[in-house]
């Protein structure tokens, strides 16, 4: 009897790790209101600005957030061949911040409503010695308001791949891509929240 | 009866639901393997993904035709396409839908992992149908009390891939079409800095082409006011020119095209700023402050400031001598040195000669508009030169040391030796005139701590500077007196520097004492003896 007991103390052990991890939601700071009252149906996406060592780290995430973009119902996102050959004739280095000045121009030229520049904090894809796939990740996303060129919306957000363990090793994200994906649709979701409006709404 | 049905529904059913990926034609382009650096490029993921369209029922076109158009069309980078290429894509490879995509993760290492980005493209709108992203690792597929986990990545591609696209749409169609795009290849707004009254010329390259019946109105639109583009021979470009407003400011300039549907398409190009106000600027020169104006021996610093903060086009420094010939000269673009160092020597660079020089700064803003800023500057190399009277009072021997120049003393040292070098006394400071009262007889010397203004109409003896005093002021009747020699060392505030050795220090004091005395009375005749 006691050992049954205890078979089901440790099964509920195992259940309650899972559920006591929290999960901090995406920390947004809004500067100004978000335009078109919300309807965002256009959107570029720049490549993000890497400040980790992870090489490729603004390339690939830029891509899966504009992935999540198109996903989460915005209608057109510019296509990452045309932000680019903007970019290059203003002369601004992809991963580069451009000016207020180069944001309207490039917004404009694209016919975007608003465009989204992030910034990679932090980039680690095994645990601290290196033997198990850990990833964790840190992000600032903004939004920049195309008429005027500036930051209307920030998020930070941070996330390790051992916060969606469910059940022992259940349920936990051990890629830095799927990290990334994950963290793209919870800051796209905080935005729907807060006030963003899906196009087809 | 019911055989008779049965077929044409049969034939019904597979033609509704097979019918739109039997139609498309697809192009799979090579995947982007970010792990490989930049541009590297995943087969294995493009050719399974090939293989995967071609089992869902596209047409897909082969990898050397895909291959050729990249070359041809220049496709520089793997991973995304713009507007232009998708169009060509499907002029060229006759392709409704392309495929491309990232492998953004690649390690086999530890727990082999991986990460993969697709996205769809329909080539007739360049919309994007679909996208789908995803990671793997081993570490994700666990099985019971892990019975049968791999440690290799065997299989593992085709699984994320087929993760990835667990959303693949079954209808394309009904995926709403958007308007095509203005692309625009190039704009050339030059220049976007100009003064009142300049012109101003824009050209714009548009990847489209119209046909007579369709052409709009093209032109440009600054400020409220409209010029109209004309037109290049190849029916691409757009070209206008004008003269600006006469009032400072920043201007907009948008591309307006005004179809004969009542279509109406704004850009915008670019901005350009009207200045015409130059900047402001000062010099200040580092240096000693002589009557006025900066002196310096070996070098002056000279430091420009913008009274009102401006990006600077060009800037040049130079030094003119009196004369009005340029001595010396540095140009360069862009913002301003913090500083800037003359040393004083002119192009030959050989010093310059002593006498005043005018620095002169020319600053030209982005628009040309320009600012000089002039201060004279003074080079003096000239040794300080000793003045030393000495004065012979029964046993005492009063001494006054000065200078006699414009630029003060900064240090000065005299030493009295004996004829048998003996050190009689040494004495320095920083202030000139100076007064030494020396008894000699007992060598007991006395000093007066008492600074003296030079006195006014005495008889000096100058040591000129270039040329030691080589004077033999010994009298007959001093041939016996013990000789005391003399040695004086100054150094003035711009680091010139002086020497001066008087061998005999007694002579000297009766050779001036014989030069003060009046000129003896000649004899003159008596008209009356």
């Amino acid at each position: 009897m006691k050992k049954i007991t205890l078979f089901f103390a440790l099964v509920f052990l195992a259940f309650a790790q899972g559920a006591c991890s929290v999960k901090e939601p995406p920390i947004l700071v809004k500067l100004a209101p978000i335009p078109y009252e919300g309807k965002i149906c256009r959107v570029a996406v720049l490549p993000f600005d890497n400040q980790t060592n992870y090489p490729g780290a603004g390339i690939f995430f830029s891509r899966i957030f504009a992935n999540a973009l198109i996903v989460a119902g915005t209608n057109l996102v510019a296509h990452e061949g045309d932000t680019r050959k903007v970019l290059q004739q203003m002369q601004v280095i992809p991963g580069q911040m451009p000016t207020i000045e180069q944001i309207r121009a490039l917004a404009d030229r694209l016919g975007v409503q608003i465009v989204v520049y992030g910034t990679i904090m932090e980039l680690r894809e095994k645990d601290d010695r290196g033997k198990s796939l850990d990833p964790s990740m840190a992000v600032i996303i903004r939004i920049l308001e195309a008429d005027s060129g500036r930051t209307i919306w920030s998020t930070y957000h941070r996330r390790e791949g051992g916060q969606y363990r469910s059940v022992m090793h259940l349920g936990m994200v051990s890629s830095v891509t799927e990290l990334s994906k994950r963290i793209s649709d919870e800051i796209l979701d905080t935005w729907y929240t807060e006030g963003l409006i899906r196009c087809e709404e | 009866m019911q055989r008779q049905y049965l077929l044409p529904i049969l034939l019904a059913w597979v033609f509704f639901h097979a019918a739109p990926a039997w139609s498309m034609t697809m192009a799979v382009f090579p995947i982007e393997d970010l792990s490989q650096g930049q541009n590297g490029v995943n087969i294995e993921m493009t050719e399974y993904l090939s293989w995967d369209m071609n089992q869902k029922g596209f047409d897909v076109v082969a990898k050397d035709e895909v291959m050729s158009f990249m070359a041809r069309n220049r496709v520089r980078w793997l991973g995304f396409l713009d507007t232009r290429h998708i169009i060509l894509a499907r002029e060229e490879l006759g392709v409704d839908l392309i495929l491309f995509g990232t492998m953004t993760l690649r390690q086999e290492k530890i727990s082999p992992s991986f990460g993969l980005t697709l996205y769809l493209v329909r080539t007739e709108d360049t919309r994007t149908l679909w996208t789908g992203s995803g990671g793997l690792s081993q570490q994700d597929i666990v099985n019971l009390l892990g019975v049968g986990e791999k440690e290799e990545a065997e299989g593992l591609l085709p699984r994320l891939a087929q993760n990835v696209m667990t959303s693949w749409p079954v209808e394309f169609e009904t995926v709403e079409k958007q308007q095509h795009a203005l692309e625009i290849e190039s704009v050339d707004l030059t220049p976007v800095h100009v003064r009142r009254g300049d012109q101003v010329n824009c050209n714009v390259r548009l990847r489209t082409r119209w046909s007579d019946e369709d052409m709009p109105r093209v032109f440009f639109k600054v400020s409220g006011r409209v010029y109209m583009a004309r037109q290049s021979e190849d029916g691409f470009g757009y070209e206008s020119d004008w003269m600006v407003s006469d009032r400072d400011g920043r201007y907009p300039v948008t591309l307006v095209i005004n179809w004969p549907s009542g279509y109406k398409k704004v850009a915008f190009l670019g901005a350009y700023t009207i200045d015409s106000a130059p900047p402001k600027l000062v010099l200040e020169l580092k240096g000693v402050q002589l009557e006025g104006t900066v002196a310096f021996r070996d070098q002056v610093i000279i430091i420009p400031r913008m009274l009102r903060r401006e990006p600077v086009a060009r800037w040049k420094l130079k030094v003119e001598d009196e004369a009005g010939q340029e001595q010396m000269s540095y140009t360069g673009y862009g913002q301003l040195p913090k500083r800037f160092v003359w040393n004083g020597r002119g192009k030959d660079g050989w010093p310059a000669a002593e006498g005043i020089y005018r620095v002169t700064l020319q600053v030209w803003d982005r628009s040309d508009n320009l600012a000089v800023a002039t201060q004279p500057v003074a080079v003096a190399r000239t040794p300080p030169a000793m003045v030393l009277e000495a004065k012979n009072q029964g046993r005492d021997m009063i001494v006054d040391l000065d200078h006699d120049g414009k630029v003060p003393i900064a240090f000065w040292r005299m030493e009295m030796r004996s004829e048998t070098g003996e050190l009689i006394k040494v004495a320095e400071g920083d202030q000139l005139p100076y007064r030494m009262d020396v008894t000699l007889p007992n060598k007991v010397i006395k000093v007066a701590e008492q600074l003296v203004p030079p006195a006014a109409g005495r008889n000096v003896v100058r040591v000129a500077e270039a040329a030691p005093l080589m004077m033999d002021v010994a009298l007959p009747e001093d041939k016996d007196t013990r000789k005391v020699e003399v040695t004086v060392v100054m150094r003035d505030i711009l680091g010139n520097f002086s020497r001066e050795k008087i061998v005999d220090l007694n002579g000297l004091a009766n050779q001036q004492e014989l030069d003060r005395q009046p000129p003896k009375e000649s004899p003159v005749w008596i008209d009356e003896f």
